[in-house]
């Protein structure tokens, strides 16, 4: 944890090394296949997207890497292969901020921040909490009312926060933006800027809308109907004229 | 005045005696997921161990603490053995425990007896309140209830691992993406539900008297308790228990013979205007 946090402010873009990388991976819900044998790595600092239509297995993805779903194939991190339970995975690192954002209602804001440290131990977690609020101030007026009260761009506000709050070496986002107002996701936009300028954490997104996610990544992956159909630097999928036609709008 | 504090202790006992039953009912609704049709047998269980370790001599603080210890080990075990393995179909999990209620109730009325037994009190003599007789012992068990009720809501709103049953019955996946070891913790919960259904079987036993087959009478107080106050919500069952146990005692005052009936009737006021309980959630 403390390595992490020296690595803070210090620059690790040449770094290439692997964060997480994926291996044949293959996730069936009963007879159905979601995912057909995906292989891919997202490098450590980096920004990767997954992108497709809805229903083409990303948050199918982004579930195996957490333990939410089984699966068959190796996802390993860091060099080695992720746990089998959800919460040995969050020790690993690997945070997951959810579709849906799964807070927890009945309780206040400020408890599900503290909630996102459950794990730790370190005696960081006061400061990270006033990082939070200091990217999202508004849930500092909002840090005793009940999260289920809260409007959606809120919610998802302390869902990002919460998933902060583990203090991520990958960072996983499934559609933060969904159903959020053009100025709400704005402002969650701008906070994912900050986010990766301040802590330089390794960030996966899984985004239906593929401008919001071009803007922010490094590389992007295109996933239809549970297999990768196409990847690539930003300025590559950008020239692609398949996805230019299908996900850009011409 | 005498009748008045009659009726206030009576009424408190009660009260507590539904929410301690109440509470471990809920709270493995609540975490788990699974209406356990054995909880009433559980603390029936309870009541009978604690007379099992009065006949081999122990006192009875000692018997009480291995009732209380005995069925914290039990309800998980049961939880393990017989729900996890079938946990995705309620309507097994349903039939599953009620059937296992029933067996329960069967071996212990083939090694005790179905008779009915009494509980020694915890404390002997009596006070004189303005004429009113209040025994002791029903002081001392107003005061442990209390006690153990205030004990475990600071435990659930004070402790990180009160947190984490709160969070753990609000969105069971959001528990799992912070951390929280949901297995483990729903352990846990099982064998804090034992131990409160335990308590809550010494309670009627030392009152009331207990046999094999009064398990159902304690599974419906649970039953009627959580739905009046939200299936769930721990602080719902209180205020429940609260309701019911107060109305139960004023009626028996005028109508002794129409005391179970106060509660079937704001029951189904209630769900009738309210059918998520009085603090429920509204389904989800």
């Amino acid at each position: 944890m403390s390595a992490q946090a020296r690595a803070r402010g210090v620059s690790t873009a040449t770094e290439r090394k692997v964060a997480l990388r994926v291996e044949g991976l293959s996730v069936f819900y009963g007879k159905a296949q979601a995912l057909y044998g995906l292989s891919f790595a997202v490098h450590e600092g980096e920004f990767v997207s997954v992108i497709g239509p809805n229903g083409a297995g990303k948050t199918t993805l982004l579930n195996a890497i957490s333990g939410l779903v089984p699966y068959r194939g190796r996802i390993l991190f860091a060099g080695e292969p992720l746990p089998a339970q959800p919460h040995e995975i969050v020790h690993r690192g690997v945070i997951h901020c959810p579709e849906g954002r799964s807070l927890f209602p009945y309780l206040s804001v400020y408890d599900n921040l503290m909630l996102g440290a459950y794990r730790r131990r370190d005696d960081g977690i006061l400061r990270d909490l006033e990082d939070v609020y200091q990217l999202f101030p508004r849930l500092r007026e909002r840090a005793r009312q009940l999260a289920g009260t809260l409007s959606g761009g809120e919610q998802q506000m302390v869902a990002i926060g919460r998933a902060l709050m583990a203090r991520p070496k990958l960072l996983m986002l499934d559609e933060p933006t969904l159903g959020l107002a053009p100025i709400v996701r704005a402002h969650i936009s701008q906070a994912l800027e900050e986010i990766r300028r301040r802590y330089r954490m390794t960030i996966l997104l899984a985004e239906q809308n593929a401008e919001f996610a071009f803007r922010h990544s490094d590389r992007i992956y295109l996933l239809e109907t549970g297999r990768i159909v196409r990847e690539g630097t930003v300025a590559d999928m950008k020239e692609d004229p398949y996805i230019r036609q299908a996900y850009l709008g011409g | 005045m005498g009748g008045i504090i009659e009726v206030l202790l009576l009424g408190f006992l009660i009260s507590s005696l539904y929410a301690l039953i109440a509470l471990g009912f809920t709270m493995i609704f609540g975490v788990a997921g699974v209406l356990n049709l054995a909880h009433g047998a559980f603390a029936m269980v309870g009541a009978y161990l604690a007379i099992w370790a009065l006949g081999w001599g122990w006192s009875l603080p000692a018997a009480a603490l291995f009732a209380v210890g005995g069925m914290a080990v039990l309800a998980p075990l049961v939880y393990l053995l017989l729900i996890r393995p079938v946990e995705d179909r309620p309507v097994i999990v349903f039939l599953g425990t009620l059937l296992f209620a029933v067996v329960l109730e069967q071996i212990i009325g083939l090694l005790f007896s179905f008779n009915s037994r009494i509980l020694p009190p915890l404390v002997d003599g009596i006070l004189v309140v303005g004429g009113t007789r209040i025994p002791y012992n029903r002081l001392a068990a107003s005061a442990i209830a209390l006690l153990i009720i205030g004990a475990l809501w600071l435990f659930v709103n004070r402790t990180r691992a009160g947190k984490a049953i709160l969070a753990l019955s609000m969105e069971r996946r959001g528990a799992a993406l912070v951390g929280i070891p949901t297995r483990n913790i729903i352990l846990w919960v099982w064998a804090l539900s034992g131990a409160l259904a335990a308590i809550a079987g010494l309670f009627v036993g030392s009152f009331f008297g207990i046999s094999p087959l009064e398990e159902r009478l304690l599974l419906t107080i649970a039953f009627s308790t959580v739905v009046l106050g939200g299936l769930g919500s721990i602080p719902g069952s209180l205020w429940a228990a609260l309701i019911i146990g107060f109305s139960e005692t004023i009626v028996q005052q005028f109508a002794p013979e129409a005391r179970g009936l106060a509660s079937l009737v704001l029951l189904m006021f209630v769900l009738t205007f309210r059918p998520q309980g009085l603090l429920g959630r509204a389904a989800a």
